[in-house]
């Protein structure tokens, strides 16, 4: 850029030079620590609002908008998680919510009857994480090779299977006609799930967490952990880990010429992103004191595809957006509770199609012209005999390159 | 042992009778991944549109029980409805939802396809039933048990194998021996290379997509006259398998579809029968992580792209 | 391994050969490559250049043959490991990362050798802030050669470069892995006449600061001027190899460019 050009640069306001960068600097504005950290200290002063409004006004919708809020800020943690493996690293999870459920029925499991375990909360929170990283090992390590559209497909396949499990295993299986286990054996619970939850334990003597009612307390809880999400993503984003799964996603081939183990971090992002969501199931069940095969709908996953899309693959504030946006208009807009589902597939279609980018997204699913443009073609390793070449009179050097650049020279070398 | 070849011929029926529907929807699956290189998502659920159509028409004739019409008149026009139904829904989700994305990055047409997935099922939830729908099969067609030795099946299942297969071979046809279906071939082979020999690949995508969704409408219809009930969530599952069984058979490959759709059916009979019906889908789902680790271009596929 | 001159020998093929189904795309190919020297592959298109580079990257394995680093086997490695041996290459038809800014792109090729890892960065673990400020660092090194080009760019998505700036930025990229060769795969491809004399320089710059550059060019001139070096392959095969001046010359090479008429006219 001329002098002359980077000194009108300077010249334009600072919120004009924002706008022209494009979605790429608005998410890099919003991820700052002075917007994000208002932005939380903000919502977490929501519960009180509403209770203002209550008192008030005699406001008998705040109890339940503050459990809206609490799902919305689960919903958004979900989000960030899938945009960690879609967006980031490109790995179509289908079968995502099934680390959601992983997570509710692996805490349920070691925190209820169930299983007469009672687990406190750093050992239940670190048995999850385990749980979760073991099961996306097992899924992860033989699929992570495979193409994104087979990837697509293994994933889906392993969050059916785990809906199944879990609506089987509440009666001893059956092998070749033989009971395998005592009579009782009821580990999931069916269609039932498993109920009677332990909440975590939170000490009454804390400030304000410990006399909170228990809607506030979760929504909290889920804030923080939103919060704690958002720091680790764009921790990862700005360092290496971050820049190495960006690139896997845009050039594979690239991305391991310069050195990246794409495996590895195709297993990280996978890993990671499972730890989030499972984490989130176990807060899911520590709030509803229960654990339930819905957890592993498959119109679950596709939500939360729809509020990464809507919000822009890509972006971490997009995904909160799009959590919101789709959690909460439904309430707002009365009919479209009934009919959400398909609205809101809908919007993912047309998004789709004429906006894929979202709101704030990043990544470029458009068709992509090669970069190298005409000289690719041309250049192109391909079996032109020699004979094809121009007609030339003459052996000398001048006429060699001639010959030589006459099917390799890029027509327009404007640059 | 003896309880093992004791019941393998009925496992086995039973299995070929599954395997034909499962073989049925996945031709849809692999047709459409040859040309296009997209795994049709909401396939399975244009199968259960299908079914919906045909229980639809069915619900026209049949009043409490007894057939208002001839009832082969009855099952020709539900076959008609299912079909064609099916098949021109998806020409028009290809149209709609997919032709603007066909140069896009890979990613778009799979997301905007589970997008199209989800909405033909909450459409279908919510505009007509939440509930299985019943289908009036015991007035439409015979309900008599067929029995061969040791095996026994009824009527619709053998039915269900026969339509099958006789769909099945009629598609071989189509797709080696005619000249339409050589155009296929040579699209899915190499779309651009196509165009330049003149041949139209809008077109030969469209009727792809029809015909695809025409056999998985008519597997619809026989699910619901063999079940005697369709559901809008009956497309999500058996989907998920026939694209299983299209890979196990070689993804893009036609026939690769037919013989991995019956295996993955008599493979799913055999676990249910033998060991036990709870893992009948982890089975159906090893079956395909295998195949994907060991051999990823399937039974009849061409070996994918050698790489360090 | 010392040659006769004194020099470590950086890369050493032998035997090279990769068949794809009954095609021979490189066929018993042999070349060794000095410290500090500048060698060119040339040869029609087809001839199988790109090939032998992604056969030496690791992209593609040798159907037999060997290539080796500094005496140590590159074969059978897998790519990512090969770049972190000493091996940096640049593509023929660019390849940077498009939603990557400039500096990220340039920060990719310390990824090899960078010590900063997922947990270490969530937790601000000094060695892994140490290792972000090196890399960081690392990014004005690799683009000391393009300064003026690149400086402005730096916080500029990649998609929104020129053709010259991309490649600025994906040479600037393979700079940053402090790599022991460098493979060029045309470099002054699409270039005008005064960017090409930019690129002989660079490559030059390059060489005199410790790198050994094996590149792939069809710009004769260029070629001719810049190479210690040049090595001609036709349909898989090695065919002439020598000084720049010897190798213009013979007959060989005349005629696989040109055909035999050409050559004995």
């Amino acid at each position: 850029m001329s002098a002359q050009a980077q000194a009108a640069e300077v010249e334009k306001p600072r919120l004009q030079r924002l706008w022209e960068s494009g979605p790429a600097g608005w998410n890099a504005a919003l991820t700052k620590p002075y917007v994000m950290i208002p932005f939380f200290a903000v919502a977490a002063t929501a519960p009180f609002v509403t209770q203002f409004f209550v008192d008030n006004f005699g406001w008998t919708g705040g109890e339940f908008w503050v459990r809206i809020l609490a799902t919305c800020a689960m919903y958004a943690t979900l989000a960030l998680s899938l945009n960690l493996v879609v967006g980031y690293a490109g790995l179509l999870n289908l079968g995502f919510i099934a680390f959601f459920g992983i997570g509710s029925y692996a805490y349920a499991l070691v925190a209820s009857e169930q299983l007469h375990q009672h687990f406190p909360f750093w050992l239940a929170l670190l048995t999850v994480a385990g749980v979760a990283i073991a099961f996306s090992l097992i899924i992860g390590v033989p699929s992570l090779r495979l193409r994104g559209d087979y990837l697509a497909i293994v994933t889906l396949g392993f969050g059916l299977v785990m809906r199944e499990l879990t609506l089987d295993l509440d009666r001893p299986p059956t092998l070749m006609g033989h009971q395998l286990g005592p009579n009782g054996l009821n580990i999931t619970g069916g269609t039932e799930g498993i109920h009677q939850v332990d909440a975590f334990r939170i000490p009454k003597s804390l400030p304000v967490l410990g006399t909170a009612p228990h809607s506030w307390v979760y929504y909290w809880i889920f804030l923080g952990f939103l919060a704690l999400c958002v720091f680790l993503l764009t921790r990862w984003r700005g360092t290496r880990t971050g820049r190495a799964w960006i690139a896997i996603r845009e050039d594979e081939l690239a991305a391991r010429a310069m050195g990246v183990n794409t495996f590895k971090y195709r297993l990280l992002a996978f890993t990671a992103s499972a730890v989030i969501a499972a984490v989130v199931g176990m807060i899911n069940a520590a709030w509803l004191f229960n654990a339930y095969p819905g957890n592993y709908d498959v119109q679950q996953t596709v939500l939360v595809f729809i509020m990464v899309i809507l919000g822009g693959l890509g972006s971490i504030p997009g995904a909160i957006i799009g959590a919101t946006l789709v959690t909460v208009l439904p309430f707002v807009l009365q009919p479209l509770i009934f009919y959400r589902y398909v609205v809101f597939s809908l919007i993912l279609i047309v998004v789709m199609i004429f906006r894929p980018e979202g709101l704030l997204g990043t990544v470029s699913m458009r068709p992509r012209k090669t970069l190298g443009g005409t000289v690719e073609l041309l250049t192109a390793e391909s079996t032109i005999e020699a004979s094809e070449l121009p007609a030339v009179t003459d052996a000398e050097a001048a006429d060699l390159e001639a010959a030589s650049g006459a099917i390799v020279e890029d027509p327009e070398w404007k640059l | 042992m003896d309880y093992f070849l004791q019941n393998f011929p009925q496992q086995l029926v039973n299995g070929l009778e599954t395997g034909s529907l499962y073989a049925l929807i996945a031709l849809g699956y692999t047709l459409v991944y040859g040309i296009l290189e997209m795994l049709n998502f909401a396939h399975g659920d244009v199968y259960m549109v299908g079914g919906f159509l045909g229980a639809g028409v069915a619900g026209l004739f049949v009043h409490n029980g007894v057939a208002g019409a001839p009832v082969g008149l009855i099952v020709a026009l539900m076959a008609i409805a299912s079909m064609g139904g099916a098949g021109l829904l998806g020409v028009a989700i290809e149209r709609v939802a997919y032709r603007p994305l066909r140069n896009s990055n890979r990613l778009a047409p799979l997301i905007t396809a589970i997008g199209v997935s989800l909405l033909l099922e909450s459409i279908v939830e919510v505009q007509v039933s939440p509930a299985p729908v019943l289908v009036p099969s015991n007035a439409l067609v015979p309900q008599t048990v067929i029995r061969v030795g040791s095996v026994a099946t009824p009527f619709m299942g053998l039915a269900l194998l026969v339509v099958s297969v006789v769909l099945m071979f009629a598609l071989d046809v189509f797709v080696f021996r005619t000249q339409f279906g050589t155009a296929m071939r040579a699209t899915a082979q190499d779309r651009e290379a196509a165009t330049f020999m003149g041949i139209d690949v809008d077109r030969v995508i469209v009727v792809t997509f029809l015909v695809g969704s025409a056999l998985a409408g008519m597997g619809g219809l026989l699910f619901g006259l063999t079940f005697a009930t369709v559901n809008f969530f009956m497309g999500f599952l058996i989907g998920i398998k026939a694209f299983a069984a299209a890979v196990i058979g070689g993804i893009g490959n036609v026939r690769g579809a037919m013989v991995g759709g019956l295996f993955l059916g008599v493979l799913e009979s055999m676990v249910g029968g033998f060991i036990s019906t709870s893992f009948q889908d982890t089975f159906a789902f090893l079956a395909l992580i295998v195949v994907l680790l060991v051999r990823p271009q399937g039974l009849f596929g061409q070996p994918l792209a050698d790489r360090a | 391994m010392e040659t006769v001159s004194g020099r470590k020998t950086v890369l050493e093929i032998r035997g090279l050969t990769r068949r794809f189904g009954g095609l021979t795309a490189v066929d018993r190919f042999d070349v060794a490559v000095n410290e500090g020297e500048i060698v060119s592959l040339v040869g029609p298109n087809g001839a199988g250049k790109t090939t032998v580079f992604n056969l030496i990257s690791g992209v593609l394995r040798p159907t037999a043959g060997s290539v080796r680093l500094l005496g140590r086997e590159l074969v059978g490695q897998p790519a990512h490991r090969i770049t972190h041996h000493g091996v940096a290459r640049t593509f023929q038809n660019i390849r940077v990362f498009p939603q990557l800014t400039v500096r990220e792109n340039i920060l990719l090729g310390t990824h090899h050798w960078s010590r900063s890892g997922m947990l270490g960065s969530v937790t601000f673990w000094p060695r892994t802030l140490r290792a972000e400020r090196a890399a960081r660092a690392e990014v004005h090194t690799a683009i000391d050669l393009f300064r003026e080009r690149l400086e402005a760019r730096l916080d500029d998505p990649a998609f929104s470069l020129s053709y010259a700036n991309r490649r600025r930025t994906e040479m600037a990229r393979a700079l940053a892995a402090r790599p022991k060769l460098l493979l060029l795969d045309e470099p002054a491809a699409g270039m005008n006449p005064y960017e090409r004399i930019e690129v002989a320089g660079l490559i030059r710059s390059m060489r005199d600061r410790g790198l050994t550059i094996f590149l792939i060019e069809h710009h004769m001139p260029l070629v001719m001027e810049i190479s210690d070096r040049v090595v001609v392959m036709d349909h898989g095969v090695k065919i002439a190899e020598g000084l720049p001046k010897e190798v213009h010359s013979n007959p060989r090479v005349v005629e696989a460019y040109l055909g035999r008429r050409a050559a004995s006219a």
